[in-house]
């Protein structure tokens, strides 16, 4: 009868809490960005009929004309460089439909409330049948001097579109309402960050699997395995723009467990931060910040992770853990091999 | 051996600090230059303080000790450029880079560790760069601090009780300088003593219970220590009224990881600071990190050294602000940690980066003297590193040795002007203020018979909801402040706020205080304007860059009405007699009162001030229920002062017969005192902490003479 119970608890009610998880939190990603019914879609800087990187100053202005890919055309969203300051000036924001005269729309927005190296939300009235169509925009300086104005961010997408779907339309009808939850869909694996956070947040139940089942089997021997572990940090620095807490503290502690499951020494850990350390002045130099900066939030997350490795390593003692050195050798190949002493 | 490290250490911070080894005057953006008639004042224990715009709760409550010294000097006859240098700057010099030298060796049990450790530390860029900024206050009390933890750390070693008086009078110290400092001190303490019960030792053991008692006495004596500020605090509506506390998370676009991972303080540009931006990080701020690794990396079994190595961790994720990693961490902290809503910024948590960093790199060090010495290359390795590390730290003090840093290493001398104004106002025994429409950036003209107010907190202030504004972001400042002026009501708000005198400040040649520059107006416009304005009469006092105005029919400090004074009101006022026995305390004497009249006090309303007739007890406003006139009598004036309803008759039938005088006209005659509340909390807060620290010091001689023996 224990073990029965036992049985469920580690094959049912554990993977379900995880599964629940897993799945509240995708969910929540659906809800809040950038919303239930709001499909979004990014451009590249090929879009730009005139654009320059540096600062706008009074009467400069950046244009670009792009494809509306849905309709409801309803925001236009433009990453600025504020060089992390406050800025004085005000922009003035202007759209059309290719070939038209007048503007459709135009508005003036102060850029004190601009974030640096974020998107900013360019709205206007709603436009239905906006698919397929082409459109004009330009963003022009007012007040813009020197040292004090802001400029077009060079970090990918700069340019991105949402598209606001009444409630009712898709309310309105079984066939909308699944014409639109497959736009939805598709959008979804359009955009790079909901796969990954998608997977990010299954993590834990994968990772239960993967410690109930397959790592005493098969897994508990190669250390090489640990090694995705830095290089999935080092590639993901390059694409993540946006990063959540909880998605963070998921892998973070992903790889506590992994680092504590493989038996390895903190040193471990903190080789990994130092290589991310060293990293990130060379990608600071190289005008990268964005990439630095990932990559000095990982190096610190290592020593976190480190830390508390060496904190249990207080408590219990460091018998039989693998040490960087053995770490390597067992998990590189060509990393020199120690000989074995011989016993006498 | 540790005597030669020491005699380095001062050697090279004399020389570093060289401008500040004198008497000059330095003032620079929030450092001011105190007169002397003001440090006098600042003796006095005050919960309310009036030298500033209309008077407010003494929010630095928490200074009063540090007030105290500096009337002490004062009192001997020094302005604020002699006690500035025994209090702060020289206290700097001597013991920023002694206090983490202590620390460092006492942990790694090695002197070139800390010896190295105490660069880390003492030229960190954040104390370079708020000390330039006039932040002493903090810098100081982080070296306090820094004493603090080093005896409360040998406390935990060795608990010996003489420790634990050191440790708390140098946390009573840290409080008396800056009280977030205070916050950071005692919570790497409470942190260090879990870690050391969790860690270290298993305090349910029998033996550590029994010692229990010495270990957490001074993290509980500090208490009764912080009863001065705590008790008028906590018993009055001082708290509520701490705008300190309710202010918004700022600073957030320069705060972020990759500044805070390496100790670099991102308004340092290695010259003069420059705060409108994050500045790049230098390369070699990025050998602080790894030489710190490196130090956990090889002392990972010291369990006091993991310790330092978390409280850097935790600097680093506080310091970042809302950045990543965790951005919402910060918010979360400030919303529902009780005090840390004081840290609207995160510049402080600095400090435990770079405490964690002189540990952490002073191990490295350590360890490297005593493990390579095996071949030439680790020899020369541990003697390039330790100079290479040294030489990163120093550098950042080279702009204050080659006076590039400017700001407050550079000496300043007190205007002629400014000397005949002040001997002018201060000549003057009645109470009046001063408003100066372009107010001098370094000399401050006040004391709290004299204050001062200017535009910033008037017509930009409390005063914009009576003044008509239609001005945009771009309006040239000094053009909204004249135009503001020539406005009908600003004559009454002058009036009615008691201010006396009206001085222009134009330039003070010499330093970048022009009026030109700071007001954005060429220098005649003021001049052309100054001379439309017709309530306001020219006064020759000798001074050619400070213009002089008089406001006649100005209110005095304690006055009466029989009708409510108001904006556009014309009537008639009778000044009260009083005495001020401080800007809490007020004895006035009412005569003749037949009809109810209006007794205006012009400092801001506040629910505190109170009145209370006949005989005054200080510890009977703590005691005793119904001490003071009823509440419903005191009110807020149309312009936010105090005015209290007097009526005779409510007198005579609320107080004891004796306590006033019935004329034989009918009229009554009494005395009164006008009092703020929370001043007794302070007076049985001081007369506690007192006792407590007394008990301490003498506790440290007792313990002293007894070790000797």
């Amino acid at each position: 009868m224990k073990r029965d119970y036992k049985k469920i608890l580690k094959w049912f009610v554990a993977p379900f809490i995880f599964f629940i998880f897993g799945a509240y939190m995708t969910a929540n990603y659906i809800i809040n960005a950038p919303g239930v019914t709001v499909l979004e879609n990014d451009y590249d800087s090929d879009i730009f009929t005139h654009a320059h990187t540096s600062e706008l100053h009074a009467g400069d202005s950046i244009a670009g004309e792009f494809e509306a890919r849905n309709n409801h055309l309803g925001i236009v969203l433009v990453r600025f460089n504020t060089f992390h300051r406050i800025n004085d000036d005000s922009v003035v924001f202007r759209i059309r439909e290719k070939g038209q005269e007048d503007w459709f729309y135009e508005n003036t927005y102060k850029v004190d409330q601009f974030q640096p190296n974020e998107q900013f939300t360019f709205g206007m009235p709603v436009i239905s049948d906006s698919k397929g169509k082409e459109y004009q925009f330009e963003v022009e300086s007012t007040i813009g001097e020197p040292e004090n104005a802001v400029a077009l961010s060079n970090i990918e997408p700069v340019v991105s579109t949402r598209h606001q779907y009444p409630k009712e339309l898709i309310a309105s009808s079984v066939d909308e309402g699944v014409k639109f939850l497959v736009l939805k869909t598709v959008n979804l694996f359009q955009n790079f960050e909901f796969p990954l956070f998608t997977l990010l947040y299954f993590l834990p139940l994968l990772g239960y699997f993967l410690w109930l089942h397959f790592f005493p089997r098969y897994l508990s021997d190669k250390y090489y395995l640990v090694l995705v572990i830095p290089i999935a940090l080092f590639v993901e620095s390059f694409f993540l723009r946006n990063t959540y807490d909880i998605g963070v503290l998921i892998i973070t502690v992903f790889t506590l467990f992994i680092f504590l499951a493989y038996k390895l020494s903190s040193r471990v850990a903190f080789l990994f931060a130092l290589i991310f350390l060293i990293l990130t002045p060379i990608f600071l130099e190289f005008g990268n910040e964005l990439v630095a900066e990932n990559f000095a939030m990982w190096a610190y997350l290592l020593l976190v992770i480190g830390t508390v490795q060496a904190l249990i390593e207080l408590k219990r003692g460091d018998k039989g853990l693998v040490d960087y050195d053995e770490f390597l050798q067992k998990a590189l190949p060509f990393y020199p091999q120690k000989k074995k002493k011989k016993k006498r | 051996m540790t005597r030669l490290y020491v005699f380095f250490i001062l050697l090279i911070s004399t020389f570093v600090y060289k401008a500040w080894i004198n008497f000059n005057i330095f003032s620079f953006s929030d450092w001011r230059f105190r007169f002397v008639e003001l440090e006098i004042e600042r003796i006095n224990l005050l919960s309310w303080v009036s030298t500033n715009d209309f008077g407010e709760v003494n929010l630095m409550i928490w200074r009063t000790p540090y007030d105290v010294f500096h009337g002490l000097f004062g009192y001997a006859g020094f302005a604020s450029n002699v006690a500035d240098k025994y209090i702060i700057l020289w206290p700097i010099v001597i013991l920023a880079g002694i206090s983490s030298y202590i620390i460092v060796r006492y942990i790694t049990r090695s002197n070139i560790a800390g010896f190295v450790g105490s660069f880390i530390l003492a030229y960190n860029t954040y104390f370079l760069g708020i000390n330039s900024q006039g932040h002493l206050l903090l810098t100081i009390a982080f070296i306090f601090g820094v004493f603090s933890l080093y005896f409360f750390v040998k406390l935990l070693a060795e608990r010996k009780m003489i420790f634990a008086f050191f440790t708390a009078i140098f946390l009573f110290i840290v409080g008396s300088y800056d009280l977030r400092s205070f916050y950071i001190v005692f919570g790497i303490q409470v942190l260090y003593l879990i870690y050391y019960f969790i860690f270290v030792k298993n305090f349910l053991k029998k033996r550590y219970v029994k010692e229990l008692i010495t270990i957490v006495f001074p993290l509980v004596v500090v208490i009764p220590l912080s009863f001065y500020w705590l008790l008028p605090t906590l018993f009055a509506n001082m708290l509520t009224d701490n705008a300190q506390l309710g202010r918004i998370i700022s600073f957030s676009e320069f705060y972020k990881i990759q500044h805070a991972i390496s100790l670099h303080f991102p308004f340092w540009t290695g010259l003069e600071p420059s705060w409108d931006q994050a500045h790049p990080i230098p390369w070699y701020f990025w050998m602080y990190p790894i030489f710190a690794v490196a130090g956990l990396w090889v002392n990972r079994r010291n369990k006091n050294i993991v310790f330092f190595g978390i409280i850097a961790l935790i600097g680093i994720v506080l310091t970042k602000q809302v950045h990543i990693p965790f951005p919402n961490l910060y918010n979360l902290l400030y919303d529902n940690i009780p005090g840390f809503n004081a840290f609207r910024e995160a510049s402080k948590f600095y400090f435990l980066i770079a405490l964690g960093y002189a540990v952490l790199i002073g191990s490295f060090i350590a360890y490297i003297w005593k493990n390579w010495n095996n071949n030439n290359w680790q020899v020369y390795g541990k003697y390039i590193f330790t100079l290479g590390i040294v030489l990163i730290a120093l550098w950042n003090a080279k702009p204050i040795i080659t006076g590039e840093i400017k700001s407050l290493f550079v000496p300043r001398t007190i205007p002629g002007d400014m000397i005949t104004t002040k001997d002018f106002i201060f000549n003057q025994k009645e109470y009046f203020r001063t408003f100066w429409i372009h107010p001098s950036n370094h000399w401050r003209i006040t004391t709290n018979n004299h204050p001062r107010i200017d535009p910033d907190n008037t017509i930009q202030g409390v005063w914009s909801q009576y003044l008509e504004s239609n001005y945009t972001r771009t309006t040239p400042k000094g053009q909204i402040v004249m135009e503001s002026m020539q406005q009908p009501v600003m004559n009454d708000l002058l009036d009615l706020h008691s201010v006396k005198y009206v001085f222009l400040h134009l330039d003070d040649p010499g330093t970048d205080d022009y009026i030109a520059e700071s007001y954005e107006m060429p220098r005649q416009y003021f001049l052309d304007e100054i001379e439309k304005l017709d309530y306001l009469q020219p006064i020759d006092i000798g001074t050619e860059q400070i213009l002089a105005y008089e406001n006649e029919n100005y209110r005095p400090h304690i006055y009466t009405t029989t009708q409510k004074d108001e904006l556009g009101a014309s009537i008639e006022f009778s000044p009260v007699s009083h005495n001020q026995i401080n800007p809490s305390e007020y004895r006035l004497t009412l005569n003749n009162l037949k009809e109810p009249v209006y007794l205006y006090f012009t400092d801001t309303y506040h629910s505190d001030w109170k009145l209370r007739v006949g005989d005054f007890s200080w510890f009977d406003v703590i005691v005793s229920n119904d001490y003071f006139l009823d509440d419903s009598i005191h009110e807020s004036s149309s312009v936010g002062l105090n005015v209290f309803r007097i009526d005779p008759e409510y007198i005579a039938s609320t107080v004891r017969s004796g306590e006033y005088t019935q004329n034989e006209d009918g009229s009554i005659t009494f005395d009164a005192t006008l009092y703020f509340r929370p001043q007794s909390y302070l007076y049985l807060g001081v007369i506690i902490s007192g006792a407590t620290l007394l008990f301490i010091v003498v506790g440290i001689l007792y313990l002293s003479i007894r070790n000797r023996k």
